[in-house]
């Protein structure tokens, strides 16, 4: 019964504000918060029943960081919500005036809203940054907003991604209002696949919510410094069911549901930009930060005088590609060359922007010759290893037809300090044809008698050596030029023992005759000093087939013996000088 | 009778000398007036033709801008003159290919074969003569070893000129072609068979073998297949 009652009277509540609402126009305003830091963010929210034109009130000694505008139409009312975000900048009780709203039934406005304005939490007045946002709602833990960077220290031209998370005790949240932060100090892109505000199970400080992403960014800074990520404000509707003491609501709803409308914001964040550093930095780097690879095409390598050759650089790769600047390229004078057309063809995702920029060069050749378009030096800095890379493409060739009178060569130009590739021709004409007919001489190479001879020449070794008794005179042996030897040598004794004779010494001479023969005999018949006693040399010179000569040997032998005492010695030794002589003149014509 | 053909061969002679010297003057003058049509028509007058007439004509020819005829000329001069930079800069610029075995050839082209052939006869007689001393063993021994170095010596020449000779003579009797006008290489000797590719002018390929009209020819890379023979010209 009682509950019927109260049925009754919302019922009749809700009826008499319909009226009231349809008689007159109405404007409620409301702030998030009556006090603030500076730099923090405070909502002021306008309910306007009706319609007209609206004027948006002063906003003293805050920054606007952006407005909301939502128009209902309810059973044929109409209603307009307007939030104004207000950063804080100035300290001080400031008035933020009425919302001015014309229509046909009048001019109506606003109550003032008076806030005011404390140092920031962090007691330095001077700083702007935002302190965590006082609202009651995000203090209670039931509801976090986070806005969180991938990297909190990068590189001027580092690109990095920023994303917005709500984490939420209850799935029943529902957004009326969301004011994403404005980015400043770079490039920001949107990653579009990334918000998803279906929830999932995520921790935050160590407890358990639910969680979704509702943005995420790619920044790519471009000042160096403190880059500041704004806060994130958002209203909304949070559903908190509690255990209620009617049973009937525990069974059908799980419990008592506390609806409750709420502001809720991050907290600002920052990020550090380090500069690039300068050791090391390629004279010809420009700004590209990531990692690249490098393609030169050219989309023909000849054509005629006047055609048109795209010649394209393009650039590959995860990085700042959006804003990659191409590093001065000059081509050779012959050709002319028309404005750049760059394309990008990218993708934002989570980890960067990837993809490829192509900038294309339109060329007209203007004069016939072989062009070289010398390689394109393409510098980066890798933020991951710290250092710049630079690639290097190939040198490409063009080849370019025509007449060359076309082409007339500006003799005027000033003499260039250094070698200045102008353009690349043919050699001359000879003009001295001097040798009518120049073949080189191919008539005898190769031919049957070519072989022949050389047949010849490989086998002549062969042919020398077996006829070599023809070309060169046997020489005599070698036991001939000793036999030679002992015959002069027994000669020479000979010859000492004739001196010996002259000068009277008679002894001496028969002792010289005798050793001239003992030196014959050994030398020229090999019969030992040792074995030339009597008995021996009878049986040697017997099986030389000299044994006529022993008688005579014997004789000479004795003589020389007896010379000493002879009492003639004179004629004795000049007699043995004889005998030995003939002896052996005698032998060696037996021996022949 | 027999004083006056000596004389008579003697004097036509000096007559088609002087003709052929004209000639080439004459192409010369227009080349350098740059009438290159003129020059071109001159300087086929002369023959039998010089490297140096090839190559000033492959330069009309460019001049002209007909890069097969020009890559004919210059190849065909290269082909006399292997080893001249200037014939070898202005091919390459006309957009021919170096022929097979450049390197070898420019050392072996600064002699004839047949220049070759003699240098490897005589190195050989020499190794064969240093041989022959060694076995006669009428030197002391000290000059043995110079013998058997000289032999040694002789003999790697020897070999090398032959090599020397012999590439130079497969140069000179190589079977190669250069496309004259754009064509088609065909999978068949038949003027509807399938096209396989199309080759430039100036591209330059060995001739295998001929049929009826086309000629079977190999590219770089192994590519091979038939080619109307009226739009290549063989070296």
């Amino acid at each position: 019964m009682n509950r019927l009652h109260l049925n009754i009277w919302i019922f009749l509540s809700f009826f008499a504000l319909s009226i009231n609402l349809a008689v007159a126009q109405e404007i409620t305003v409301r702030a998030s918060a009556n006090s603030c830091g500076i730099g923090d963010v405070v909502q002021v929210t306008y309910e306007i029943t009706g319609g007209g034109q609206i004027s948006l009130p002063a906003t003293p000694g805050f920054q606007s960081v952006g407005t909301q505008q939502y128009q209902r139409n309810v059973n044929g009312k109409y209603s307009t919500s307007i939030t104004l975000n207000l950063r804080a900048i100035q300290e001080g009780s400031h008035t933020i005036g009425p919302l001015i709203v014309q229509s046909s039934a009048g001019t109506f406005r606003s109550q003032n809203v008076l806030i005011k304005v404390g140092p920031s939490s962090q007691g330095t007045t001077s700083s702007s940054e935002p302190k965590r946002s006082a609202t009651s709602s995000e203090r209670s833990g039931d509801l976090i907003l986070v806005v969180e960077p991938s990297r909190k220290r990068v590189y001027v031209g580092e690109p990095f991604s920023i994303s917005a998370t709500l984490y939420s005790q209850s799935q029943y949240v529902q957004f009326e209002d969301i004011v994403f932060p404005e980015i400043r100090g770079g490039l920001s892109r949107d990653v579009p696949e990334a918000a998803d505000n279906s929830f999932r199970r995520g921790t935050y400080n160590g407890q358990t919510y639910l969680t979704a992403t509702l943005k995420k960014w790619i920044l790519v800074p471009q000042r160096e410094g403190t880059l500041e990520i704004d806060p994130i404000t958002a209203r909304l509707l949070f559903q908190k069911i509690t255990p209620s003491q009617d049973p009937w609501e525990n069974f059908f709803r799980g419990g008592k549901v506390q609806e409750q409308r709420m502001n809720v914001s991050s907290t600002a964040t920052k990020v550090e930009v380090k500069p690039l550093p300068e050791s090391g930095r390629p004279s010809g780097f420009q700004n590209a930060v990531g990692q690249f690879s490098l393609e030169v095409l050219l989309d023909k390598t000849s054509g005629e005088v006047n055609d048109a050759f795209t010649f394209s650089v393009r650039v590959k790769g995860n990085g700042n590609l959006s804003i990659l600047r191409f590093p001065e390229y000059r081509f050779p004078d012959a050709f002319e060359v028309s404005e750049p057309v760059v394309k990008e063809n990218t993708s934002v995702s989570g980890d960067g922007i990837s993809g490829s920029v192509r900038k294309d060069f339109l060329l007209i050749a203007r004069r016939p010759g072989k062009f070289v378009l010398p390689p394109v030096n393409f510098s980066y800095f890798d933020p991951k290893t710290g250092t710049y890379q630079t690639l290097y493409s190939d040198s490409l060739q063009v080849k370019v037809w025509g007449d060359a009178s076309s082409f007339a060569g500006d003799g005027s130009a000033a003499a260039p300090v250094d070698f200045q590739e102008l353009g690349t021709d043919i050699r001359f004409i000879k003009e001295d044809n001097q040798v009518l007919f120049k073949t080189p001489d191919h008539r005898f190479f190769g031919t049957l008698l070519y072989w022949l001879l050389f047949g010849f020449a490989a086998l002549l070794p062969v042919v020398l050596i077996r006829f070599r008794a023809l070309i060169i005179p046997r020489r005599r042996s070698d036991s001939d030029q000793r036999h030679q030897k002992a015959v002069s040598m027994a000669k020479k004794r000979l010859t000492n023992a004739r001196k010996l004779l002259d000068k009277e010494l008679h002894e001496e001479a028969g002792k010289e005759i005798w050793a001239a023969l003992q030196t014959y005999l050994s030398d020229r018949l090999t019969i030992p000093l040792q074995q030339q006693d009597d008995r021996q040399l009878v049986k040697l010179l017997e099986q030389k087939g000299l044994e006529s000569q022993w008688v005579s040997l014997s004789s000479i032998k004795k003589n020389c013996e007896q010379v000493l005492y002879s009492p003639q010695p004179k004629a004795l030794s000049a007699m043995v000088y004889e005998q030995a002589l003939e002896w052996i003149v005698t032998t060696e014509k037996l021996r022949k | 009778m027999k004083r006056s053909v000596l004389f008579f061969w003697l004097f036509s002679l000096v007559v088609l000398h002087a003709g052929e010297t004209s000639d080439f003057k004459a192409g010369t003058e227009a080349y350098i007036n740059g009438d290159f049509k003129t020059a071109v028509l001159h300087w086929e007058l002369v023959s039998p033709k010089s490297d140096v007439v090839y190559y000033n004509l492959g330069n009309a020819y460019y001049r002209m801008g007909k890069a097969g005829e020009a890559v004919w000329h210059y190849r065909k001069a290269l082909q006399m003159n292997p080893g001249d930079s200037d014939i070898l800069h202005n091919l390459q610029f006309a957009g021919g290919e170096f022929p097979r075995g450049m390197a070898t050839i420019r050392f072996a082209g600064k002699l004839s074969p047949d220049a070759w052939g003699s240098h490897a006869l005589v190195s050989l007689f020499v190794v064969s003569l240093c041989l022959f001393f060694i076995y006669l063993r009428i030197v002391p021994a000290i000059s043995n070893k110079v013998y058997l170095l000289s032999a040694f010596l002789a003999l790697f020449y020897s070999v090398f000129s032959i090599i020397m000779a012999q590439t130079h003579a497969a140069w000179l009797t190589g079977k190669d072609a250069v496309v004259i006008e754009s064509t088609e290489v065909r999978s068949e000797p038949l003027p509807g068979s399938l096209a396989l590719f199309s080759v430039d002018p100036g591209l330059s390929m060995e001739v295998i073998s001929e049929r009826e009209g086309f000629l079977r020819v190999r590219f770089s890379g192994d590519r091979e297949g038939w080619v109307e023979a009226a739009k290549v010209r063989s070296l």
